[in-house]
């Protein structure tokens, strides 16, 4: 069964690359434009960092344009990830060099096809240059490149990698500087550069293996491992590294990390929790690591407690893999690494050898990341568009609404709330509203889509009376949202859910107030602000629930939503109560605040006090003081 | 003559040995505490190094000792380094308890179990894991099931750099359901006897730094190194017998011991910050398991993607298991300093029967004698230098006498005579040689022996 199927999947290679074949071999290529530029890093203890790093030209010209200007580049470190599709025979780069230094490419493993260097200077004087061959005679010059180079502040030179003979090859690569590598690929010039051997296919099928399948995967996740010595940074910065006269750091023999990073991050950076943001990962699906080291130390890789089958290193693949928690990840390899998780949760991602703290701080740093594993019901979007709008989904539309959950939970809320989110998104939507439903009809939509079933009449009639008693439809669809059995319904799919207090506090103001998923940047700033408090003390934690709760009720997108009264008290009882209101307190607090007994600050200020939600903020106390 | 004297001498040993008492096959087993219950509270204690220092550690005491232990080997409350190491069966379910009665300034402490799914609970929250904080008496509690036998590890999960460092590091042992004398659920796995290196490092400036209450100045990005630990010992200490009350702290040695043609396994633990290769002198070893998985293609197959070297690296935060054996093939020469005929002696394997007399010339299934593991092709050949006398040559401290296994000789007045049973002494060391020094003092470190004992020697 096994052998089939890997026959199979040949011939489906066989017949996707065809057109591949009539096209011809010089389409078949990689081209990008490349600019190398200063940057500066920001690390979290303040400390300011110079880095040189690579960026793509915007408008594929490497004419015009500055740093970050329209049509210029963005320069980060790594460098931006370079794909080669898997019927490309060669990457060209057109590459454009603002540093003072002059620059040269390389990409470890692969072999230029034309390579007019290396470059040769004399030493220490670096003033005269030959290209090719050693100086005839000459002992004492050096190899400054082993390409050829483009020269500082402007000089532009293309690169070529592959031919249609020897195509490009499969695999993880790092392409970092040729020239001066001790002092320039420290500096940042590095950048990972993948070709898969197929869609969603990292490496061939190995034929002399019965049954083997090639290493098929479903995600991909990119992590590079470097470090930075601020000292030589600081150094090549103002131009004191080398072999210069005035030199303050002449090599780096000597040299210390005092930053360790992942994807040029160091924690507790927000990037690197979870380090997947930007890869939606499910339990049960293959997740491809590549991991690459450009660094200059030794790292090992670690996921706690997850397996991993490593496949490839350094772009060669292996013919079984290795089932381990972590490996050692050499300066200038890569390796790639089948991870398939089997619970959904965050799970610790580190460098086991411990280059965990930001230049010797005793809090947590360095290269700490978390993975972020998400669970999902399969189809369950669809069902609610089913249910709500009676129609099939739109295109993209299942897409746009995971990926709005995933972000949500993958920030640490409670991964209910996307179902929440996205009920109350389609039963407010114009297209649900035009519809008219009559109470009972809508009644029934709530149960179907939130509890997956078929109310009986006593249960319809119940709810009509509870809408009689003046209550609104929204604050029905919260009892459900929040109801006992939608809860059982949603962990009995979703698995067990554990959300730190804090999380689901903060998110409560988004939904309730602003009616939306949180954004990331938004919800990380509230969500430090809660875990410093947390860390102070109970007082604090009290003082910033109410802060984050008078901030949302008076901000101005929340007053360009133009809550009526009854909306309001609506909301008061999503943000605040985190349930559907009861109708006595309903009537009762919209009849104060339509008699203009109160107002809106004063009655927020009554939920705020009230015991039921200082009981939740309580709850944000008791989850403790997160590190 | 004087040879066949010694040769006689040694045959007499090896016979009383034999009446002695090990007609019973022993097996070396590593020590630890099994157990599925583990209470551990961090605490402060000191250590003493070969370099004749003490260094204040941190370490995993075991709060009321091994459950179920007797006699008791480790004392209750006393700080280990390295914590007790966990036997456990496969398929136990595991809860380890932690307090931390550590100084305030150290913070909380954990524990993680790479390899492992972990349920944490009590103490506070942390990054990785729950902590205990340096109260004294809050506890957090960690639960796993051992679902895969194996080698694994465990070590503080709380500002690692500085713990680890410090000396929050064990082993865990898991011992698969075929049986204790297996390595992993598969019949190939079979040992003889186990040893267990934890290697760890240490670079005593911090911990000075930190017995001073100098905190401000710890800074673990420029730690260097200039003390290497097997199982919390240097190199000579750790040949001296586990559990000795002069070391108190440090309850495990590391002193491989088999008999010619045994199989032994190492289990290798990389518990601290640095890689070390480890060279295996004597013969090639296999490594058969990486990280607690067997190294196999699957399917029933048993560790057919093992690999053979002489060199292993310890990675941080990572195990290996790697088997070793030794019977002189190739050597040769006689390791018996046999002339052939000989029997094997009263009371042994074999006894009376002529030493590989079922050897054939060019039958590979014939050359290894069915009794006590000679290598019948060498069988007989001549030691190939002529022995100086005594007198004319310095003796190593490990020196039998004799050049032959089991052979005895005469010493030279004041010799340590090091080598009761005239065994072998392969050294088992870092290859990164400085690390064969505790702070700067040779030999110290990195440096162990395995000793191939001649058949019939009691190996505890």
């Amino acid at each position: 069964m096994r052998k089939m199927r890997s026959l199979i999947y040949m011939v489906f290679v066989l017949i996707a690359s065809l057109p591949l074949w009539i096209q011809g071999g010089n389409i078949l290529a990689a081209e990008y434009w490349l600019v190398a530029d200063t940057t500066t890093k920001t690390m979290p203890d303040g400390q300011v960092i110079t880095m040189w790093g690579f960026g793509l030209d915007k408008d594929n010209d490497l004419a015009t344009g500055g740093p970050g200007t329209a049509d210029g580049y963005t320069i980060s470190v790594p460098g931006p990830v370079l794909r080669v599709d898997p019927g490309d025979n060669t990457l060209t780069i057109h590459f454009k060099n603002n540093l003072p230094d002059p620059v040269s490419l390389d990409i470890l493993g692969q072999a230029l096809a034309v390579n007019t260097g290396p470059v040769w200077t004399n030493f220490p004087e670096d003033t005269t240059v030959w290209t090719g061959a050693r100086p005839a005679g000459n002992y004492n010059a050096r190899v400054r490149s082993f390409a050829h180079e483009a020269s500082p502040a402007g000089g532009e030179a293309t690169y070529i990698w592959g031919t249609v003979g020897k195509p490009f090859k499969v695999g993880s690569h790092i392409l970092q500087s040729g020239t001066n590598p001790a002092k320039q690929v420290q500096m940042g010039l590095y950048l990972p550069v993948v070709k898969d051997e197929g869609t969603n296919m990292a490496y061939p099928v190995n034929l002399s293996v019965p049954g083997d399948l090639g290493v098929p995967y479903d995600r991909e996740l990119i992590v590079v491992f470097s470090e930075i010595d601020p000292e030589i940074h600081a150094a090549v910065g103002a131009g004191t590294y080398g072999a210069v006269p005035n030199a303050t750091i002449k090599s780096s023999i000597y040299r210390i990390p005092r930053y360790s990073m992942i994807n040029g991050l160091v924690w507790p950076e927000a990037g690197l929790d979870p380090v997947n943001m930007a890869v939606q990962l499910y339990k049960g699906e293959r997740l491809l690591v590549r991991f690459f080291n450009p660094g200059l130390e030794t790292h090992v890789p670690n996921m706690a407690g997850m397996y991993m089958s490593l496949w490839a290193q350094g772009a060669n693949r292996f013919i079984y893999p290795k089932s381990q928690y972590g490996f050692e990840l050499t300066a200038g390899d890569t390796v790639d690494a089948i991870l398939t998780p089997p619970d959904a949760g965050r799970t610790p991602a580190y460098d086991s050898k411990l280059d965990l703290t930001n230049a010797g701080q005793a809090s947590a740093g360095g290269m700490l990341s978390f993975l972020y594993v998400g669970a999902k019901i399969t189809g369950e979007i669809e069902r609610y568009y089913q249910s709500v709008l009676e129609r099939a989904s739109e295109a993209g539309g299942v897409d746009f609404w995971q990926g709005q959950m995933w972000m949500s939970s993958a920030l640490c809320i409670d991964p209910k709330e996307g179902y929440i989110g996205l009920g109350m998104a389609f039963f407010n939507s114009a297209e649900y509203i035009s519809k008219n439903t009559l109470d009972d009809q809508y009644i029934i939509d709530l149960y179907e889509t939130f509890l997956n079933r078929t109310p009986s009449q006593p249960e319809v009639d119940y709810w009509i009376g509870v809408l009689g008693s003046g209550l609104t439809r929204n604050s029905l669809l919260l009892s459900f949202a929040y109801s006992e059995e939608f809860r059982t319904y949603m962990e009995a799919n979703l698995g067990p859910i554990s959300t730190r207090a804090e999380c689901n506090l903060v998110n409560d103001f988004y939904r309730g107030l602003l009616a939306r998923f949180s954004d990331e940047g938004g919800f990380r700033y509230w969500r430090s602000r809660m875990r410093a408090a947390q860390c102070t003390g109970a007082d604090e934690v009290r003082a910033v629930s109410r802060e984050i709760a008078q901030l949302f009720a008076g901000s101005p997108e929340y007053g360009a939503r133009l809550r009526t009264n009854t909306q309001f008290v609506e909301d008061l009882y999503n943000a605040i109560m985190r349930r559907g209101p009861d109708s006595g307190g309903f009537v009762f607090w919209l009849n104060l605040l339509d008699l203009g007994l109160v107002t809106r600050t004063q009655l927020l200020d009554y939920f705020i006090d009230s015991p039921e939600f200082q009981l939740r903020v309580q709850d944000v106390i008791g989850a403790g003081c997160l590190p | 003559m004087k040879h066949r004297l010694r040769i006689l001498q040694a045959v007499l040993i090896f016979g009383v040995m034999l009446f002695l008492g090990s007609v019973v096959i022993s097996h070396a087993m590593i020590d630890g505490c099994q157990s599925t219950s583990f209470n551990l509270v961090a605490k402060q204690g000191h250590i003493l190094t070969s370099d004749g220092d003490s260094m204040l550690m941190w370490g995993y005491a075991l709060e009321s000792g091994c459950p179920g232990e007797s006699p008791v080997k480790h004392p209750a409350g006393v700080m280990l380094y390295p914590g007790p190491t966990m036997i456990l069966n496969e398929g136990d379910t595991v809860t380890v308890t932690l307090k931390n009665e550590l100084p305030q300034q150290a913070g909380n402490v954990s524990i993680v179990f790479p390899g492992h799914k972990v349920t944490a609970s009590g103490g506070v929250p942390g990054l990785l894991t729950r902590e205990a904080p340096p109260d004294g008496a809050t506890t957090a509690t960690y639960v796993f099931t051992a679902t895969e036998p194996g080698t694994y590890l465990y070590r503080s999960g709380t500002r690692p750099d500085l713990q680890v460092e410090m000396g929050l590091v064990g082993a865990i042992i898991v011992r698969p359901s075929l049986g204790p004398l297996y390595a992993y659920n598969h019949l190939d796995t079979e040992f003889g006897h186990e040893y267990l290196y934890i290697i760890t490092e240490m670079d005593p400036s911090i911990h000075r730094q930190v017995e001073m209450g100098q905190w401000a100045f710890i800074d673990t990005t420029s730690y260097f190194a200039t003390n290497w630990f097997v199982n919390g010992r240097n190199f000579p200490d750790l040949m001296a017998d586990p559990f000795v009350p002069w070391l108190l702290t440090q309850p495990y040695n590391c002193q491989p011991r088999m008999h010619v043609g045994d199989k032994t396994l190492i289990r290798l633990v990389g518990a601290g910050r640095d890689l070390h290769p480890m060279h295996l002198h004597g013969n090639d070893f296999e490594t058969i398991a990486a990280d607690g998985r067997m190294l196999s293609s699957g399917g029933g197959a048993g560790p057919d993607l093992a690999w053979k070297a002489t060199t292993i690296r310890t990675i941080p935060g990572q195990t290996a298991d790697v088997m070793w054996s030794w019977t002189g093939e190739g050597i040769g020469w006689d390791i018996y300093g046999h002339s052939g005929g000989e029997v094997h002696p009263a009371g042994a394997p074999g006894e009376g029967i002529v030493i590989c007399n079922s050897y054939v010339p060019g039958n590979p299934t014939t050359y290894f004698d069915p009794y006590n593991n000679e290598y019948c092709p060498d069988h007989g050949v001549p030691f190939p230098v002529i022995l100086p006398p005594r007198d004319a040559v310095t003796y190593g401290a490990f020196y039998s006498g004799s050049p032959f296994l089991g052979g005895q000789g005469e010493l030279p007045p004041g010799h340590a005579g090091l080598n009761a049973a005239g065994g072998f002494f392969y050294m088992w060391h870092s290859h990164t040689e400085k690390e064969l020094t505790s702070n700067d003092i040779w030999p110290g470190g990195l440096v162990t022996f395995m000793i191939v004992e001649p058949a019939g020697v009691d190996i505890p």
